[in-house]
């Protein structure tokens, strides 16, 4: 915030951003420090944090609620969404939070609402810039770059031919200016990146994994290389099937529900398809850091994908002139968000290994002292 | 677009870097208000940000977790001096016997760096350090099985090889007044419970010679 709140141009400031990552969080200080600038607030800066927390619930629930509409015409679906999203313990978990690791995710919904509700129908010119602006804060917002650029890239593939090409190519020039903008005021301000401070080189990797490709096309193993930044086959053996279980043990009522939209929502068959490929993009931060956790964070991208597909299947069973669908959707729906209930599922949820690892009683005893704390 | 060039241009702020995310700001505002006394106000609130400065309280040191850090060798640890001993007596009462079934199986955690030349004692056994040593998140750990522990109370002491300091990891738990500063603990798991020991360190003392 003190990096923010200086006037003095780059050469002669006093206070650099700092952190790991710095740059990447950046967002987090930027909405809290513009919310320090309202009346009698600033006395207090936790409280602030937790005012933001609120603010992005809220906005990602509204967010939620606006773009279901945009994509299903009925009325039920906009509030299914807008209820998963409301209890989905992401944001609700996490009110007095300082890192705000959801940030990326109601980001990627502020991005995509903005793309689909006026940026698709937009001037090319107006649309690369307003999309490079939108990515450049993004390059702050926890990842939210990648899973907006993912998201309009993987939704491209729903359009018609001349769009489809017409959309890759504003996508591929945002994120070029977006990166250069950014790049520049790295180079001025000495901005920390996460991939300078642990030293990855994306050329390295991709040279590496070519190699492993090779090697086990050839029939000799790994050859002492790693794939995606995971040695040997780990990626394929540890990393993704952790990521998948980890995924699939806490989403599987909203999974299941996405599921039947293929058979019974076609508008669903899109978000269905492409949670797949943004549950990788949301966890690709770890191929960057080479950690084998899973990170319940990170499956938010790919969740709301799946809230989405959920939320259309069930508003069309909801619209149904029939008693029985409609009952089926509110009991889908119910025990969907009865499963969010859990405080140790969602402890598992956000913080990653799974709710099994939280579900067993934990003392603590400290010392000599009398008594002790239970979890 | 205007005010924001405009507060540069005057030097009212010089922050390109703030400013900057101001602009970007402004765009999604742009895009998102339909409506135009909603769009005033939101490139309003821009504008206001780009020229208010707002207090900002000291909120102390908030660093990351060492391990986020590469290259903190140094941070977040203590160094235990040569010709010193650490103990630490960690009481149980009976962790063998609570609830039914197998016993529970317990381990004498240590998160710190430079733990191969770490020299365990627990229970009067000497253990070596580079035994048990493995990484966890940038950290060593060292994780000593002590199989179904019985005893009312445990002491665990820790001194370095002849030339080295071994350095534990600070990760203070807080209990009430008390601090528990040394990431030096004891987990026992069985019958769906994971109990988990603190201890304080005893004052260092000199080695025997």
């Amino acid at each position: 915030m003190l990096a923010l709140r200086e006037r003095a141009p780059a050469g002669t400031a006093r206070h650099p951003v700092q952190g790991f990552p710095g740059t990447e969080r950046l967002a987090t200080p930027f909405l809290v420090y513009a919310l320090l600038h309202l009346p009698g607030e600033a006395q207090d800066a936790w409280r602030a944090f937790w005012q933001a927390n609120v603010l992005l619930w809220l906005l990602s629930i509204y967010l939620a609620y606006r773009l279901a509409a945009l994509f299903f015409p009925d009325t039920c679906a906009p509030l299914f969404a807008a209820v998963l999203v409301a209890l989905y313990p992401a944001l609700t978990l996490t009110f007095n939070a300082i890192k705000q690791q959801t940030l990326g995710t109601t980001f990627l919904l502020l991005g995509i609402y903005l793309f689909e509700g006026g940026l698709l129908r937009a001037g090319i010119a107006f649309r690369i810039a307003a999309l490079a602006a939108v990515l450049f804060l993004g390059q702050f917002a926890d990842g939210a770059w990648v899973f907006l650029a993912a998201f309009i890239f993987l939704r491209a593939w729903w359009m018609p031919g001349r769009e489809k090409w017409a959309t890759i190519l504003c996508l591929g020039a945002a994120v070029g200016l977006s990166g250069l903008w950014l790049a520049w005021l790295g180079r001025i301000y000495h901005l920390p990146s996460v991939t300078h401070a642990l030293r990855f080189s994306f050329a390295r990797t991709l040279e590496d994994s070519g190699a492993w490709l090779a090697s086990w096309a050839a029939g000799a193993g790994s050859g002492g290389h790693s794939f995606l930044n995971f040695p040997g086959a780990t990626f394929f053996s540890d990393y993704w099937p952790l990521i998948c279980k980890g995924f699939l043990s806490i989403h599987t009522p909203l999974l299941v529900a996405a599921v039947a939209g293929l058979f019974l929502e076609p508008r669903s068959r899109m978000f269905t398809f492409i949670a797949v490929p943004m549950l990788f993009v949301g966890h690709s931060g770890n191929i960057i850091t080479g950690w084998l956790f899973y990170y319940g964070y990170l499956s938010f991208p790919a969740a709301m994908m799946l809230i989405f597909a959920a939320a259309g299947v069930l508003g069309n069973l909801a619209a149904r002139a029939q008693v029985l669908p409609r009952l089926a959707a509110l009991a889908v729906l119910a025990c969907a968000c009865w499963s969010f209930t859990d405080l140790k599922k969602q402890a598992g949820i956000y913080y990653g290994e799974g709710p099994e690892y939280y579900r067993g009683r934990v003392e603590v005893h400290y010392g000599n002292e009398i008594g002790r704390v239970d979890y | 677009m205007a005010v924001l060039g405009g507060a540069y241009l005057l030097g009212i702020n010089r922050n390109l870097l703030y400013l900057s995310m101001l602009l970007s700001t402004s765009v999604v505002l742009s895009v998102v208000l339909k409506r135009w006394w909603t769009l005033l106000l939101g490139l309003g609130a821009c504008a206001y940000l780009a020229v208010a400065q707002a207090n900002v309280d000291d909120l102390g040191v908030l660093y990351p977790a060492p391990r986020d850090i590469p290259g903190a060798e140094n941070m977040w640890v203590a160094r235990i001096g040569e010709g010193q001993t650490w103990s630490y007596r960690f009481t149980l009462g009976g962790v063998g016997t609570r609830g039914e079934g197998a016993s529970a199986e317990g381990y004498l955690y240590i998160d710190g760096r430079g733990l191969s030349n770490l020299v365990v004692g627990v229970q009067g056994r000497t253990l070596p350090g580079s035994s048990y040593c493995s990484r966890k998140n940038g950290l060593d750990h060292l994780a000593i099985p002590l199989g179904t522990e019985r005893a009312e109370g445990l002491v665990v002491t820790l001194r370095g090889l002849p030339g080295t300091n071994p350095r534990i990891f600070q990760g203070p738990e807080v209990h009430g007044f008390n601090v528990y500063s040394d990431a030096v603990w004891l987990e026992f798991t069985g019958n769906g419970i994971r109990a988990i020991y603190h201890a304080q360190r005893a004052a260092a003392s000199s080695a025997p010679p």
